[in-house]
């Protein structure tokens, strides 16, 4: 997973196709925190992409750094090679109930819906995009 | 990752708890029964759901055996509720004992009730979660539809 472009598909194309993977990625782990909420002892997962989908975009090209020697400093979110590292972790909240179970249904369900909305808004730029692409190939017509 | 695994995930959350809610319908359905197949008065069930690692194919069993992350629900067992029974006086039961007490299921009916709403609640947020998989995945084929 790096986030690179080549001439006709740039940059945004590659933001937008990782987005929606990290997007489908979070929700994955919201529903196993919403399907767990009556497991006793069960911890909720929490997943984080944003920030490190931006400091692997950079502001531009130039700021992006690659890793090319083991002792070299790492970019945040970044691995070894550049690859994009999501951070997926156990939630620090206490337990509501008295079972040890530490999810906020709540909580996810709102979660839940946001990343749907945002995934839709990434879908859709992403078809602006490509509606834009179609225009210019058909000369305009 | 996919939409799939998502909607395997959520589906086992249904099938749990539908199986939670089947036993609260017993539960309710005997609140009264004094007599049972292994004798005494018959005893509250309860679920014991697990958190089951999700996995579809072997490359996925052997990734998550080293990093383990996301889980399924999973009914481990229908245990039954240990609480002595309850005893009312009614000497004119064929079932009461020497003193004239019936031994009654150890059954509150609210109680199971509070756990019915419980269930169907987190059904609900299943179903939820399963129609929000389901308008990703058909948002996600819309890609590229001119």
């Amino acid at each position: 997973m790096r986030v690179v472009g080549n001439h006709l598909f740039d940059k945004t194309d590659a933001v937008l196709e990782h987005s929606l993977n990290q997007r489908l990625a979070k929700h994955s782990v919201i529903l196993s925190n919403v399907v767990n909420s009556n497991t006793p002892g069960f911890r909720a997962l929490g997943y984080d992409f944003e920030s490190q989908l931006q400091s692997a975009v950079g502001n531009g090209d130039s700021s992006t750094l690659r890793v090319s020697q083991a002792g070299h400093f790492k970019h945040p979110g970044l691995t070894q090679n550049g690859d994009l590292k999501p951070d997926l972790f156990v939630k620090p909240t206490e337990s509501i109930g008295s079972d040890g179970n530490t999810v906020d249904v709540d909580q996810e369900m709102s979660d839940m819906a946001a990343n749907q909305v945002l995934y839709r808004a990434t879908v859709e730029i992403l078809n602006r995009k490509l509606g834009l692409m179609r225009y210019g190939i058909s000369g305009g017509r | 990752m996919g939409f799939l695994e998502g909607l395997k995930i959520s589906s086992s959350g249904l099938a749990a708890e539908r199986v939670r809610m089947n036993v609260i319908s017993s539960n309710l359905a005997n609140a009264n029964s004094t007599r049972t197949d292994e004798g005494g008065p018959y005893r509250r069930r309860d679920v014991v759901f697990t958190a089951k690692d999700s996995a579809l194919s072997f490359d996925q069993l052997m990734r998550q055996a080293f990093d383990p992350n996301l889980k399924e629900v999973k009914v481990d067992g229908i245990v039954k509720d240990q609480k002595a029974p309850r005893l009312v006086f009614n000497p004119g039961h064929p079932d009461a004992n020497g003193e004239g007490y019936v031994a009654m299921p150890n059954i509150s009916v609210m109680e199971e009730m509070v756990n019915l709403i419980t269930s169907t609640r987190s059904f609900e947020a299943n179903t939820t979660a399963i129609n929000a998989t389901k308008s990703m995945a058909m948002n996600a084929i819309t890609i590229g539809r001119g």
